[in-house]
């Protein structure tokens, strides 16, 4: 296959400005490795929207940050091999790779080059599910160190991150799960996909609902899919005493009236999603094996297939909250 | 038969009263108070009203005696026997507390260390297990609480333990106690300084020992990366203007001391005093301030004045405890 000299990509070329511009396709960077065909990158709901606004994000080793403009947008990718440095071992020309593309050339591109973190995934799995991979890596590795068996779970938000835990916490072999949300459109897919409860946080009290389905007690484990200022404090309150918190979503931005009191009164430990960045390797695989084995099945995550051309016009959509989005897949 | 007992009745100022002794229930040992300790955080948010709780209770909660009674069922205690408890009350000349969460104190022991142990206690159960040989440790605050988990991260093996404190005698204090750099907090680029100073790479473990929003804010800037622990000892009565996403992007966890209201860790308290008694841990500077029971307000003045000259404020009860 002859590789063009120029593709298309989807560049965030000032805070806040994401264009769709011409630019040369990635040359191999060193004997490590890999250019890929892109095949679907999805979107990120919350950080590819943080980075795009010039957010202090560093998803990595000390001193990188990704969020410095120019630079292509999307981490969530999945393609075919093209050409592979001398040193690559793992993988093959031909081989369809799932890639945690937080140092790669940037996902939303045609052709995307990397020399770490991808993942050979068999042929038989599609492109949309190698790209869902990267996510829900991040969403185990959660789900690992908070959930336990026979626990009773809180997630806020079912936006992309909450229906991703709502699958993994039910494999996870929890006994009560309730899901919180605005949107009750959200709400009601989530009733009818294993959550026991449901709360509209607009409608009603939280924290008396949450105590209510638990026997006055609150949840073994709360854990924040939406990451928004106003709910970091509430991951705080509906946890029992010596419960735990999973801390998935975050604001960027320091959150001014942050609430530590409950972290006291009740004796949580609160955990984060974060880069234990050894450890992520590990969850890409384990991600892998739970969706070959059918634990965790993919297949209704992605609710919007778009071209590279839609993607800055879909942020915007995103940014709205109003639409039912789970998961957009932006599909080369 | 009468004795004093110090009731938290309004916001902002204790009442000294005479109220009748109370009586051991059956599983209840009834201690005559010799020395209580002020809990400089607990104890002052509550009087002045920064942490919300119920009137019209006795507080303290630091403190040890001699058992002067003991209810039908118990076994374990005797009149005449050196105890300390975890519970509150004890600004009274008797309190009137559980068999189970009380413990005799060794003979070894000085009045203040056997008050002091319950702090001991406390900060060993959110410390054991979370520091580990080779670590860099940062404590925030070097209250009575940020002293002992100096010298509790020293005998954990920490190689490295830099220390913040606005008060220049306890920031002295806690090189003396095994800290290597202690910094004031209020210098400009604090996080950077405490950084520098554990080696350019944060604290594998950074302990929050003030109670203070500020410091709560610092932690999660003077971590390093990948799973460090954040051990949020203090209780952060005022909001916190927190940065989430560093907490995300380095990875570590916050674990929390956790109020005790309704349990005890015996395993905790006991080696708390095996601690002391082995001379593991020096208390003996921690007490600056004496008060009589009756003067329990100027004790709280003093510390709510002077609290950078404020280490702990002790109060008697018995006319010729120390």
């Amino acid at each position: 296959m002859s590789i063009p000299k120029m593709m298309k990509a989807g560049v965030v070329t000032a805070a806040g400005k994401l264009e769709i511009k011409e630019v040369p396709v990635p040359q191999l960077w060193d004997d490590k490795s890999i250019l890929i065909k892109n095949e679907v990158t999805c979107i990120c709901n919350l950080t590819d929207k943080h980075l795009m606004d010039g957010a202090d994000v560093h998803n990595g080793p000390p001193g990188t940050n990704s969020s410095k403009a120019p630079f292509i947008l999307g981490h969530e990718i999945c393609g075919v091999v093209l050409q592979k440095g001398s040193a690559v071992t793992t993988v093959n020309v031909g081989d369809r790779v799932s890639i945690r593309g937080w140092f790669a050339s940037g996902g939303y591109a045609e052709y995307v080059v990397t020399n770490c973190d991808y993942l050979k995934i068999p042929s038989t799995m599609s492109a949309e599910t190698g790209a869902l991979l990267e996510m829900a890596a991040a969403v185990w590795l959660m789900t690992e160190q908070v959930v336990r068996l026979g626990d009773t779970v809180a997630v806020l938000g079912h936006g992309g991150a909450g229906n991703y835990f709502r699958k993994m916490i039910k494999a996870a072999g929890a006994t009560k799960l309730i899901v919180i949300e605005p949107n009750p459109e959200k709400r009601a897919y989530a009733l009818a996909h294993g959550a026991d409860h449901v709360i509209d946080p607009y409608a009603e009290d939280v924290v008396r609902c949450v105590e209510a389905l638990t026997g006055g007690e609150g949840v073994d484990v709360c854990i924040d899919a939406c990451g928004e200022p106003d709910t970091i404090n509430m991951m705080t309150r509906l946890p029992r005493r010596l419960g735990r918190v999973g801390m998935f979503g975050v604001p960027t931005e320091p959150v001014p009236n942050g609430n530590f009191f409950w972290i006291h009164e009740k004796a949580l430990a609160v955990f984060s999603a974060g880069f234990h960045y050894d450890y992520i390797e590990l969850a890409h695989r384990k991600a892998q094996a739970l969706v070959e084995s059918g634990v965790i099945d993919l297949s209704d995550m992605i609710t919007h297939r778009i071209k590279l051309c839609e993607v800055p016009a879909m942020i915007e959509t995103i940014r709205g909250k109003k639409e039912n989005i789970r998961k957009v897949a932006i599909v080369f | 038969m009468k004795m004093r007992a110090v009731y938290f009745r309004q916001l902002g100022r204790l009442s000294v009263e005479e109220v009748t002794v109370p009586e051991p229930k059956a599983n209840e040992v009834q201690v005559q108070v010799w020395i209580s300790t002020l809990c400089n955080s607990t104890d002052s948010e509550i009087i002045d009203g920064r942490r919300p709780h119920e009137l019209d209770v006795i507080l303290g909660h630091e403190t040890a005696g001699i058992v002067s009674k003991t209810g039908s069922m118990v076994k374990a205690f005797k009149p005449g026997d050196r105890v300390t408890v975890d519970y509150w009350g004890s600004f009274a000349d008797f309190m009137c507390v559980p068999e189970n969460r009380v413990l005799r104190v060794p003979d070894g022991l000085t009045w203040e260390e056997a008050a002091l142990s319950e702090l001991v206690y406390k900060v060993y159960h959110m410390c054991a297990g979370q520091v580990w040989p080779g670590d860099t440790a940062v404590v925030l605050g070097q209250g009575p609480a940020g002293l002992v988990y100096t010298q509790l991260c020293r005998l954990s093996g920490a190689s490295r333990i830099v220390v913040t404190d606005p008060s220049p005698m306890k920031r002295a204090l806690a090189l003396e106690l095994g800290a290597d750099v202690a910094l004031d907090p209020s210098l400009p680029d604090i996080g950077k300084k405490i950084v520098a100073a554990a080696g350019e790479r944060g604290g594998d473990v950074v302990i929050e020992a003030s109670g203070r929003a500020a410091a709560a804010e610092l932690a999660p800037l003077v971590t390093r990366p990948y799973g460090a622990r954040i051990i949020q000892f203090g209780v952060i009565a005022e909001p916190a203007q927190y940065t989430f996403m560093r907490m995300h992007d380095k990875g570590h966890t916050i674990l929390s001391y956790g109020s005790f209201k309704d349990r005890m860790d015996h395993f905790s308290f006991e080696r708390a005093l095996q601690l002391l008694d082995e001379k593991k841990i020096d208390l003996s500077r921690f007490v600056t301030h004496a008060y009589p029971l009756e003067r329990i307000n100027d004790a709280f003045s003093k510390y709510a004045e002077d609290s950078n000259n404020v280490i702990k404020i002790k109060i008697i009860n018995k006319e010729n405890g120390e």
